[in-house]
């Protein structure tokens, strides 16, 4: 598939950019402050996005890209770049660690490269596809499970669940894990790669690029992941490109457990 | 007290909080062993050694000073000086690599809290507050942000599965009241209550171990803490806490939480 290690190295120069504004503008920024409507990290959301576009464009004139900012050019390529600059914008503006660049490669709209980095912490999760997903550039694996209720499992936050009728298996699967945590955004999608976490859920109304990204992370780290069907995420899921909601696991008996319970 | 006294723990505190950051950022690297307290709540071995390091640093330089940590007996909890220790706050986020935990070192003379210090190993910040001075993050003044009324109040709460069915309902009454929340924060969103990030924050099922430390950290800095009837916290306080950056928010929230 063309120059795969060269798009990789080419994410890891767009992960770079992301850390680097977004710690300027988060960590290194002491006049860093947020307006109650939360404009100000608009701007950077939007600085970031456009820093990587133009990247992008450069290197890869002929590939089409997604972004949350600046919308989408040429999905119809054979490659496209899907970009969330920063993912979880009210952690970023309340000042909590629990927020991330999302990147990802789909080729022929499967996401193939995935990169979720994560600018506090400095730490970063590449995933690409037929690879090991590493953490930090070191080798990462899900850890096994054999029931839910040996899971530790990540939830956005209790409204998110509420918007899809009828109600969705959220509230059927929180209360059957050990433990949850909430509000853990894409780091929990780092962690579940790394064996710290067994279940994230996250629904619903998504884009692509709220969860492209995960997908060769997750599968790369031997995890499952898919929308709240059990069918694959890519670039074109579900109409209009939505997914209704975005179930990974580290162990795939889970996932499959997991699945049950929320088609019942 | 001299104010010399206090500058001088507030440094055994620093001393405790760089020592503690040491540890788990070591630790936060690989799987740890986890098991379950009597009350049900889990524990690392992370936990137990950070603690244990805490305690030899008062032990050295505070001999006698009392010690009430999260994880091991008391000592002297009747010295004049007591320290207040949770070596990991947020143990559930630690468990699972989400960067918001920290450890909460606190003093107290009696019943009141005298300093506070907020360490957050995974993003490099450090908060410390002292009675009467200005709370300091990484060395610099905070203050926490005017807000005139809680319908535009961004909130925060660490996991509505602590909430049981009689305080379930203050958290929903809360959602609605306010603009935004967060969730899961620990007490990195206390501390960012302290510099201007969050309005209001409020927990139930938090001991003294979670809190005392969080009120010199915002009282410090402008905002105001107290328990769910508005009352001062101290050591024999219930398990309810709640904390705003605007007087009229707190006043707010307090007849919210309790309208039930």
């Amino acid at each position: 598939m063309h120059d795969l290690a060269l798009f990789v190295k080419v994410g890891h120069e767009l992960a770079d950019i992301g850390r680097k504004m977004a710690r300027a503008a988060f960590v290194d920024g002491a006049a860093f402050q947020t307006k109650s409507d939360g404009s100000p990290v608009t701007e950077v959301d939007q600085a970031i996005e456009k820093a990587m576009r133009k990247v992008i464009s450069d290197r890869f004139p002929e590939h089409g890209i997604l972004g949350e900012e600046y919308g989408n050019s040429d999905l119809d390529s054979e490659f496209v770049w899907v970009i969330d600059p920063i993912d979880g914008t009210k952690s970023f503006a309340t000042g909590l660690p629990t927020f991330g660049c999302l990147i990802s490669l789909c080729h022929n709209n499967v996401p193939v490269i995935g990169i979720v980095e994560l600018p506090v912490a400095e730490q970063r999760c590449v995933g690409v596809v037929g690879q090991p997903t590493t953490f930090n550039g070191k080798p990462v694996h899900c850890r096994p499970r054999t029931s839910l209720s040996e899971c530790v499992m990540s939830l956005s936050g209790p409204e998110f669940y509420k918007e899809t009728a009828p109600r969705p298996g959220f509230e059927r699967l929180w209360p059957q894990s050990e433990w949850n945590v909430y509000g853990g955004g894409c780091v929990a999608y780092a962690s579940l790669a790394r064996g710290f976490v067994d279940i994230c859920l996250e629904g619903s109304n998504l884009s692509p690029f709220d969860f492209c990204a995960y997908v060769p992370v997750i599968e790369g780290a031997g995890g499952r992941i898919t929308d709240w069907h059990g069918e694959a995420l890519s670039l074109r899921a579900g109409p209009d490109t939505r997914a209704r909601g975005v179930l990974a696991s580290g162990d795939p008996g889970v996932h499959e457990q997991a699945l049950r319970i929320i088609a019942e | 007290m001299p104010d010399s006294h206090l500058s001088v723990f507030a440094e055994s505190a620093e001393m405790m909080a760089a020592a503690a950051g040491d540890l788990i950022r070591d630790a936060a690297e690989r799987p740890f062993e986890t098991e379950i307290k009597g009350d049900g709540s889990p524990v690392t071995d992370v936990d137990k050694a950070t603690e244990d390091c805490i305690r030899a640093i008062i032990a050295e330089r505070h001999p006698d000073h009392g010690i009430l940590g999260e994880e091991r007996a008391p000592v002297s909890p009747d010295a004049e000086f007591v320290w207040i220790i949770d070596p990991i706050d947020g143990t559930l986020p630690f468990l699972a690599g989400i960067p918001v935990f920290g450890t909460l070192i606190a003093l107290v003379q009696g019943d009141t809290p005298l300093l506070g210090v907020v360490d957050m190993p995974m993003t490099g910040e450090r908060w410390v507050g002292q009675h009467g001075k200005e709370t300091l993050r990484n060395g610099v003044p905070v203050r926490t942000r005017a807000c005139s009324d809680l319908s535009s109040a961004l909130m925060s709460t660490s996991n509505q599965d602590f909430y049981g069915p009689d305080d379930i309902g203050a958290l929903t009454r809360m959602k609605e009241a306010t603009r935004l929340a967060v969730y899961g924060g620990s007490c990195m969103s206390y501390a960012q209550l302290a510099t201007g990030r969050i309005d209001v924050g409020f927990d139930v099922q938090f001991d003294i171990h979670d809190y005392l430390a969080l009120v010199p950290v915002i009282q410090g800095a402008g905002g105001v803490v107290s328990d769910w009837n508005g009352g001062p916290l101290g050591v024999t306080s219930g398990d309810r806490f709640v904390a705003a950056g605007d007087k009229r928010v707190h006043t707010e929230a307090l007849r919210v939480l309790n309208q039930g």
